[in-house]
């Protein structure tokens, strides 16, 4: 089975933001270019977009959050903060650099 | 979902024994952590109060006369809700972030757990009685007899352990505090102190009724 590689989010060589050039269909070979920013939640690591997912999957309820990650309520509560954090930097990055 | 949760559930880590003694709270919180926190409270005060000793102030711990059975528990509630009330306070004012007022609450109260293990030590016969006769030497300007090496041995490991535990109660105050008020480095700390002093005096005030002649 192939592992999925990670999506790369930060410049390897200056670490700034990375953005899409190029798409294309896998089925026709289709291929779009142009120059698309990431979506903010693309720009999140791993570790981030699996807690969101959960977090969503779990309809939203930090109670229930606690049960699947096996932590307490604060350490849940901090983690989405945490994240909601990041998600506000990196919007106003995006914000920045569109100006 | 409930497959995921399921899987989630078998995958995750097992928290290391370190974890559960210094950092408890990222697994426990809220009620639970309340429960067993007033259950070490009361265990503490009634050890006390059977034994002779005192936690007559957040961070205090002083041999003294039996009192009635219920003024050592009280000493311990008192203390618990000063420095919680107080470090609610600090944690409002300097939290970017909402908190629940039980998460501090209670994992405050399971933060005093440690006190359980120096007050059981305090009660150890070997150390009241070297204690007593460093008293009575002291006053008697060393006409009593002197203790024996035995008892003074444990004399030396029940302060030692007493000063662990009490330093150790401190580390779980704080990491309640930071986790609890999501609060991380010079903030955290800062505001932690500030709340345990204030707290430390409070405390002392609450309490003076209880404690006075």
């Amino acid at each position: 089975m192939n592992q999925m590689k990670l999506l790369p989010t930060l410049c390897p060589s200056c670490s700034h933001a990375l953005a899409i050039k190029r798409l294309s269909c896998p089925q026709c070979g289709t291929e779009v270019e142009g120059f698309y920013d990431l979506p903010v939640l693309a720009s999140l690591s791993r570790d981030d977009q699996d807690f969101i997912v959960r977090f969503v999957s779990a309809s939203g309820s930090l109670k229930e959050m606690t049960k699947i990650l096996g932590v307490s309520y604060p350490t849940v509560r901090n983690r989405l903060d945490d994240i909601i954090a990041r998600l506000g930097r990196l919007q106003d990055e995006r914000e920045d650099g569109h100006e | 979902m409930s497959d995921n949760a399921a899987e989630d559930r078998r995958s995750r880590p097992r928290p290391r024994l370190t974890q559960w003694l210094f950092d408890p709270f990222t697994y426990i919180a809220g009620e639970p952590a309340l429960a067993l926190g007033l259950v070490a409270i009361v265990a503490t005060g009634i050890i006390g109060a059977v034994s002779g000793a005192h936690v007559d102030g957040v961070l205090d711990l002083h041999i003294g006369p039996s009192p009635a059975i219920w003024v050592v528990p009280v000493e311990g509630i008192i203390d618990w809700l000063c420095l919680a009330i107080v470090l609610f306070i600090t944690g409002r004012l300097a939290s970017r972030t909402a908190f629940r007022a039980i998460d501090l609450f209670g994992t405050q109260a399971l933060a005093h757990a440690p006190m359980l293990i120096a007050i059981s030590a305090c009660a150890a016969p070997p150390f009241r009685r070297y204690l007593g006769a460093v008293i009575t030497h002291l006053i008697s300007s060393g006409a009593a007899a002197p203790p024996s090496a035995a008892d003074g041995v444990v004399f030396m490991l029940v302060v030692v352990v007493t000063v662990a535990a009490i330093v150790w109660m401190v580390a779980l105050m704080y990491r309640s505090y930071a986790l609890c008020c999501n609060l991380r480095g010079a903030r955290a700390a800062a505001t932690f102190v500030i709340g345990l002093l204030v707290a430390e005096v409070l405390s002392k005030l609450a309490m003076w009724p209880l404690l006075k002649p």
